[in-house]
């Protein structure tokens, strides 16, 4: 489904984006730098990505960007938001994904990574963030990324993992953040990922679970995360790579999506917002980007919607 | 993220010299306060004003998870430490007379101990009420409050931790009344009543009931009818209570007409109300272990079904406009077939099941789904998808026919 004939009015401000994702560094004496501090890492993982699928993918310095990812790792494996944060899945997962964009995984002890990642899982199969004992599918669906991308699904318990999730399927085909919670597209995203990489989703019920996804579109094109709920960009990724994964793709109006994820650039400024008209970020820059990718926006590069990475990077690493 | 929700316009406008030197400040005073606490913490400082500190950058950034990590390593080392009664002399000879007995001692001793932790645990509760009034939907605030209860559990006595919990529920009821589709609210009151239902050393005792009445307050409260969180909890609790409570499949049968009788009267009175119609699908077409009847009599559950889809045409004619009721009468008539097909059960005969020509059927969805296309065309490619299998699969049964 390409969504190239758009007019003028609908255009990707490419040069704007690229420029506003590479001065995020540069806004030190700004609070809302510090504030964001706890998420760092995932920052660089969002704008990276995001630079790689508008096709820039040196936007960043390469050394650099892995100088200070390794120093954001601890000595148990795990990696931490920003130099002096503690370890977690969510940073860990980040990590990875940069360095496997650069192409650097190589310069990191990988058994060590994997073998804290493998440390989360719980009885359930369920994984934690960290030692605290949060457990979510987000936490799972990120163990299960980060260590197929660094070749060592062999350190966990893969089926037991797939059981959970499964629990956590509800009854309207989609998935919550545990069993019993109520189906929300971020989570979908997150379950059917796990169900991907363990070439699993052969085991759900695709037309049930895609008819409540499709449902998610909204009249001005947006998507929503849950019935009777606001439209946002980041759905535009989670509902969208869950449609994706489950080859229906189709069922929602891509180029009513691609236009309502245009309206929400700041035209001016570069970046995307999660409404039209509000403040932009670069979480929804990049799920902003990467859900035009999906719907096959000209000039720009393919997306995996297992990974949310540049699809040329899985095809070299996982190899499907 | 930080910025979800934020005008563009009335941000610039706000960015008045007087709110950016009054921001400057402030950085300068939120990055030498998370210095100061970096620093105690690498220089192993567990201490209660390491605390005080950690309070002060959690109060400008609760989403500063390592401070969470740093204030718990500090709560386990000076606040909440375990009892540990004190140690006998050794060789002790008994407590002459007029002395108090040693386990009399250690008993209040441990009294003593519990009193004063339950006012620790309190106030490290009442330090984050006001956090999740302004932060309501940050995970890192939820999480410390769970694990703060589950001290509660682990160092007071059984009684004691299980009132802290059950304190819980009226703080998660007010925040969902603040925002009624809160997920982590709904997430944490889940886990609030599973640990009430399970206390330590103690036996369990359901709340599903309790629960249940608490949807179902929510769904008939103002606004509350489109509450899908509320629906979903149901979905949840009718079959956990049906299944404590012994119900047999009479007694299920008559829980599932009361629900569709509550849903057909909720979808009357805003049809466009897309919670409702998940919740109703369940209600309609679920079989499985987790629904409400799942050993309804074959000819019973047809019965069923073709009340909904009459049900659903006499609705249709009312609303002619309405989506929702053409994708469920294509979906519950394609159920009705499906059912028809399978063996019926011992007892029932062929001749109560009602013989239909499914090739004008069949012509009538597929009519219902060229409705839907023009009348949803966003979702053009699901109804073209489910034309698309009708149409194969009757070519399949022609096939067999002229075959045969």
């Amino acid at each position: 489904m390409a969504v190239a004939a758009l007019t003028d009015e609908h255009q990707l401000y490419v040069d704007k984006h690229v420029a506003y994702i590479q001065s995020l560094d540069t806004k030190k004496d700004s609070l809302d730098y510090w504030l964001t501090e706890h998420l760092r890492l995932s920052g660089v993982y969002w704008g990276l990505t995001a630079l790689c699928l508008m096709k820039h993918p040196d936007g960043l310095p390469r050394d650099a960007t892995i100088a200070y990812v390794k120093s954001c790792q601890h000595v148990s494996g795990g990696f931490g938001a920003n130099p002096g944060h503690d370890a977690h899945i969510l940073y860990t997962v980040s990590a990875i994904q940069i360095l496997a964009i650069e192409d650097a995984l190589d310069t990191i002890d990988r058994d060590r990574v994997a073998s804290w990642i493998a440390g989360l899982q719980q009885e359930s199969g369920v994984f934690t963030g960290d030692e605290w004992g949060e457990t979510d599918t987000r936490f799972l669906y990120g163990a299960m990324n980060a260590l197929s991308l660094l070749g060592r699904l062999d350190a966990i318990d893969v089926d037991k993992a797939i059981d959970y999730v499964l629990r956590c399927q509800n009854h309207d085909g989609g998935f919550g953040m545990a069993p019993g919670a109520e189906s929300h597209a971020g989570q979908i995203f997150t379950c059917v990922g796990a169900l991907a990489i363990a070439g699993r989703l052969g085991d759900i019920d695709a037309d049930l679970l895609a008819d409540w996804l499709c449902e998610r579109q909204l009249p001005n094109g947006g998507l929503n995360g849950r019935p009777e709920k606001l439209e946002d960009v980041c759905y535009s990724w989670w509902v969208q790579s869950s449609l994706a994964m489950l080859q229906r793709l189709h069922w929602i109006d891509g180029e009513k999506l691609a236009k309502f994820i245009l309206r929400c650039q700041d035209e001016e400024g570069g970046g995307i917002a999660d409404r039209p008209g509000d403040m932009v970020d670069v979480f929804h820059t990049l799920f902003g980007v990467a859900g035009l990718s999906l719907l096959g926006y000209e000039g720009l590069e393919e997306v995996d919607p297992v990974y949310c990475m540049p699809r040329k990077v899985i095809k070299k690493i996982v190899g499907k | 993220m930080a910025s979800h929700g934020i005008s563009r316009t009335e941000y610039a406008a706000s960015r008045s010299e007087a709110v950016q030197e009054k921001e400057r400040n402030k950085l300068t005073e939120y990055l030498a306060l998370v210095e100061q606490t970096q620093q105690k913490r690498s220089a192993g400082d567990y201490s209660l004003s390491a605390l005080e500190l950690t309070s002060k950058v959690l109060k400008l950034n609760p989403e500063f998870y390592t401070m969470w990590n740093y204030r718990r390593q500090i709560l386990l080392r000076t606040r909440l430490l375990p009892f540990t009664a004190p140690e006998p002399p050794k060789d002790a000879p008994a407590a002459p007379e007029g002395q108090e007995d040693p386990a009399a001692v250690a008993g209040s001793l441990r009294a003593a101990y519990e009193s004063r932790l339950a006012l620790l645990l309190k106030e490290e509760l009442e330090f984050l009420i006001p956090l999740l009034m302004s932060f309501p939907k940050c995970y890192w605030i939820w999480n410390h409050r769970l694990w703060a209860l589950q001290q509660c559990s682990m160092l007071l006595s059984p009684e004691k931790g299980t009132k802290f919990w059950q304190g819980e529920l009226q703080l998660v009821g007010m925040m969902l009344t603040r925002d009624m589709r809160n997920f982590h609210g709904w997430m944490y009151r889940r886990i609030v009543v599973s640990h009430i239902e399970n206390p330590v050393g103690g036996e369990y005792s359901s709340l599903a009931k309790d629960e249940l009445e608490y949807t179902r307050r929510m769904v008939r409260g103002v606004g509350g009818m489109t509450n899908y969180s509320a629906w979903h909890q149901r979905s949840v609790l009718i079959p956990r209570l049906l299944e404590e409570n012994g119900k047999d499949d009479q007694e299920r049968m008559d829980c599932l007409e009361d629900e569709l009788q509550l849903l057909m009267s909720a979808i009357e009175t805003d049809p466009d109300d897309q919670s409702l119609w998940f919740y109703y699908r369940w209600l309609v077409s679920a079989r499985d272990k987790s629904s409400i009847a799942p050993k309804m009599p074959h000819l019973v559950r047809i019965a069923m079904v073709t009340d909904q889809v009459e049900w659903l045409k006499e609705l249709l004619e009312a609303h002619p406009d309405c989506k929702y009721i053409l994708k469920a009468l294509v979906a519950y008539a394609q159920l009705l077939q499906a059912l028809r097909k399978e063996p019926l059960n011992e007892g029932e005969s062929e001749d109560d099941v009602e013989e239909v020509d499914e090739p004008a059927e069949n012509q009538q969805i597929l009519g219902w789904l060229e409705t839907l296309e023009r009348m949803d065309p966003m979702r053009k490619g699901r109804y073209r998808d489910q034309g698309k299998v009708i149409r194969a699969n009757s070519e399949i049964n022609n096939t067999i026919f002229l075959r045969g």
